[in-house]
């Protein structure tokens, strides 16, 4: 059964070019979300194995997507991926804090990272 | 008109002590007695006869009184008596009190009482006063010549009555002359013996009034208001209280004799006030006091009226010209003494105020710690105070001091620009200022100011430099401090402003960067099997792409002062990766790479990534210049600096001073070089000399904050061959 991914970014280049990066490569089933609000919603009809979760967005940032994620009974064990601009030290431990030890992959990334980050955190 | 001095004994008491002496004689010659006495007799009536003739020639008065019983009995007025006053024999005969009455009221008593004396025997003369018929007021001498009986009683006398008004006058006028000359010189003595204004004031009318005869005299100065102050007064009490005058004259107040004399600068004489309308305000209050008399004369002081000095007489008309000049010579005395007193006084206010000036001088300098110095241009020898010394590092002053022994004591690196700015400032005479370093015997080297101005002898020759000096070192110490914090400061702002500015950018730049990598990726795993060319391209792209995410990775971390990761490293591995990443960029513009890397180089301890970073920038720079090819040169080696004068680990802005040795790196192009005017700011941020679209402006602001991350130096520098020339020095590290 294929793995089932959810990227929630606002940038739509980006999601497009990981979709097609992670369906050719590893088969994956990849459901691009741009706008944050919705994500819940998606989630929930989606049921995604790992959700792929940008930071910085405008309106609704990473931050309050993944308080909405937890705050989801059906949603809150579902594994999140932080994919992140922001490489400044002090800004992730910021939102470290907030978010509470997910891991996080810093953008630009290959697409091997990426794919050794997902599985990894999907067998965890 | 003589005046008469005396009166001999009359011939008739003469004869009376011829008569008693010869009754004694013998009676046998009584006959011969007898005829005498009727000789004598008859040659007594044609005396008798010739005296009252005599008498009745001059023109003086002389009457007669007859005694009886001790009572006046009848008085005869000879014929003398109309000229003295005016009135008849016979009107005096009719008018038995007539004598009594023309008598001035003031004398009456005086005249009487002469004539009680008279009828008991003894006779003396008396000067009073008479009323004339015409109302004058004349002066007689009044002398009396008794007749007396056998018995010694006196049975009539004559008075000689003789009119002295004139002399009267005279001796008044000479009276008056001899008071205004004690005024005079009373005043002339209290001018120089009483220092003191307000004593000399209050003894000058002291003098007027006693020794000069006058009832009152005062001193009054013009307030600014012009009113009219008493500063100083003798005699009468009661008339000038609460009186006013002023110098305006415009007020009926200002029109008296003060006020006149203060706004005209002139004496101004009232003869009698009570017929004199300047003195209306006042005449009620003169007539109250007796005052006839006013003479006002003006005080000056430095040629400025500033007072006036007054007397007052109780007679009409009391001085005339001659004594008035005296008292206008006494007045003029005044103003002088007056002057030389404010004169005296301002000189001892300008000289207290010099030496108040002096002390404060002195203290100010003392608590500022400025030595004071005055050179004799002339001799060049110098004297100086005590702190002088003390800046100069003698506890206890030199016994000698001279501009040549300053000179030595100026730091040799500064005695030239010293002596020129001295020499400069005694040729011009403009004032001198310099500040540069001492070495004190104790060879500690101060900073110090010195400071001089050049002052003319009475010849006009420039003879004296008067100067001050200080110790500024420990300012200079501070500026220096002050200097370095303020660059850090203005270097720590550019750094949170390109913080900002990068964390902005680097979030923009890295989605692009992120669809970029995962594009290439994506290409590289479905385009079929691709040839060498396309392989490198796809790797180009992909370094390219990696050296985009460093340099915003490089610049975040730059601005925010991350900790570098240092590892010891070869630096010709680093040298030689940059230049593997700026290939692309060198085989575009054709630019040749020549390396003269030094094999022996000891490690250093870098953040290898940062210093690629670096290198990359300064070839990409290079590259940049050479548009149309050229050549980029880059050498390294190691060097050993001995600089013993600097103390190991201090550092400057333009280099720094290590005990160890370190690693150079030279990097040379043969490009279009920077701007002479430009060099200055090619470390600032966003300052660039490429074309628009081509830079960023932080290339070298970002290298030289990765260098200094590092410890080292980087210099760039224009070649006098053309294009620029770096130089990087990092720190060499010993390996145990």
């Amino acid at each position: 059964m294929k793995r089932k991914i959810l990227i929630i970014d606002d940038e739509a280049g980006f999601t497009k070019i990981v979709k097609l990066t992670l369906e050719v490569k590893k088969s994956y089933d990849v459901r691009e979300l741009n706008n944050p609000a919705m994500a819940v919603r998606v989630a929930r009809e989606f049921s995604p194995d790992i959700i792929l979760l940008d930071i910085v967005m405008p309106e609704l940032d990473g931050g309050d997507v993944l308080a909405q994620l937890r705050a989801d009974p059906v949603l809150r064990r579902i594994p999140v991926l932080l994919v992140t601009a922001t490489v400044r030290k002090k800004e992730v431990d910021e939102h470290k804090g907030l978010i509470g030890g997910e891991l996080f992959v810093a953008k630009p990334v290959s697409a091997e990272g990426l794919i050794e980050s997902i599985e990894e955190h999907l067998a965890t | 008109m003589s005046v008469i001095r005396d009166i001999s004994p009359s011939p008739l008491e003469k004869e009376e002590g011829i008569l008693a002496s010869s009754a004694i004689r013998d009676i046998t010659e009584r006959k011969q007695f007898e005829e005498g006495l009727k000789r004598t007799m008859g040659e007594l009536q044609e005396s008798e006869s010739r005296y009252r003739h005599l008498l009745a020639s001059v023109t003086d008065y002389i009457y007669t009184v007859k005694i009886s019983e001790g009572q006046a009995v009848s008085t005869f007025h000879g014929p003398g008596c109309e000229n003295v006053t005016g009135y008849t024999s016979k009107e005096c005969v009719n008018d038995t009190y007539l004598w009594y009455r023309m008598v001035h009221e003031g004398d009456r008593d005086a005249v009487v009482r002469q004539a009680a004396m008279c009828v008991a025997g003894k006779a003396a003369p008396l000067e009073h006063r008479i009323i004339h018929k015409d109302g004058s007021l004349r002066w007689v001498r009044n002398t009396p010549v008794l007749h007396k009986d056998d018995k010694g009683r006196v049975t009539e006398y004559d008075g000689l009555i003789t009119d002295i008004t004139e002399r009267k006058q005279a001796e008044e006028r000479i009276a008056q002359l001899n008071r205004a000359r004690a005024i005079l010189g009373g005043i002339d003595r209290a001018i120089v013996h009483i220092p003191d204004q307000q004593e000399l004031l209050d003894e000058i009318c002291r003098v007027a009034v006693e020794q000069g005869g006058f009832k009152l005299a005062w001193i009054g100065m013009v307030s600014p208001d012009e009113s009219v102050r008493l500063v100083a007064k003798a005699g009468l009490t009661g008339y000038l209280d609460g009186i006013r005058v002023v110098a305006r004259h415009d007020e009926p107040e200002g029109r008296g004799p003060v006020g006149t004399a203060i706004r005209e600068n002139r004496p101004v004489v009232i003869e009698d006030i009570d017929s004199d309308s300047r003195m209306a305000p006042w005449d009620d209050r003169a007539r109250q006091f007796g005052l006839r008399y006013v003479a006002a004369f003006p005080i000056r002081i430095k040629d400025k009226v500033t007072g006036s000095f007054q007397v007052y007489a109780q007679l009409a008309g009391f001085f005339d010209e001659n004594e008035l000049s005296l008292l206008i010579q006494v007045s003029g005395d005044i103003s002088f003494a007056l002057t030389a007193i404010e004169e005296t006084a301002e000189l001892e206010r300008t000289e207290a105020a010099l030496r108040n000036s002096e002390h404060r001088l002195r203290l100010a300098l003392e608590a500022a710690q400025i030595g004071d110095w005055e050179l004799d241009l002339v001799s060049q020898t110098a004297c100086r105070s005590l702190r002088h010394g003390q800046i100069f590092g003698y506890a206890d002053p030199l016994p000698e001091w001279s501009y040549a022994l300053f000179l030595k004591h100026v730091h040799p690196e500064d005695r030239a620009r010293v002596d020129h700015s001295f020499q400069e400032s005694v040729a011009t005479g403009r004032n001198w200022y310099f500040e540069f370093r001492i070495i004190r015997p104790d060879q500690t080297v101060r900073w110090i100011w010195a400071c001089g101005s050049v002052i003319k002898d009475d010849s006009g020759q420039r003879g004296q430099m008067l100067g001050m000096v200080g110790d500024i070192t420990e300012r200079k110490v501070a500026e220096e401090k002050l200097r370095e914090s303020q660059m850090l400061l203005i270097n720590t702002e550019k750094m949170e402003t390109i913080g900002r500015l990068a964390a902005g950018v680097a979030h923009e730049v890295k989605n692009p960067l992120a669809i970029s990598r995962m594009s290439l990726d994506y290409l590289s795993h479905v385009l079929p099997e691709v040839d060498g060319t396309v392989a490198g391209v796809l790797k180009d792209m992909g370094d390219a792409i990696g050296r985009a995410d460093t340099i915003i990775r490089g610049l975040l971390d730059f601005s925010a002062a991350e900790e570098l990761d240092p590892k010891p490293e070869d630096l010709n591995s680093v040298i030689e990766k940059a230049t593997l990443m700026v290939k692309h960029d060198r085989s575009m513009n054709h630019v040749q790479l020549v390396t003269n890397l030094d094999r022996d180089l000891p490690p250093v301890v870098i953040d290898r990534n940062k210093v690629v970073q670096a290198f990359v920038n300064l070839f990409t720079n290079s590259i940049d210049a050479m548009p149309d090819g050229g050549t980029l040169a880059v050498r390294s080696y190691f060097e050993q600096p001995s600089n013993p004068g600097k103390d190991p680990g201090s550092r400057s802005l333009d280099g720094f001073y290590v005990d160890d040795s370190h690693v150079v790196v030279e990097i040379e192009d043969s490009g279009s070089g920077i701007p002479p005017d430009k060099l200055s700011k090619i470390f600032d941020p966003f300052f660039t000399t490429k074309p628009p679209g081509k830079g960023t402006g932080l290339g070298l602001t970002v290298t030289q904050k990765i260098i200094e991350l590092h410890g080292g130096s980087l210099e760039i520098n224009n070649r006098p061959e053309g294009g620029i020339r770096s130089v990087l020095k990092f720190q060499a590290t010993i390996i145990q």
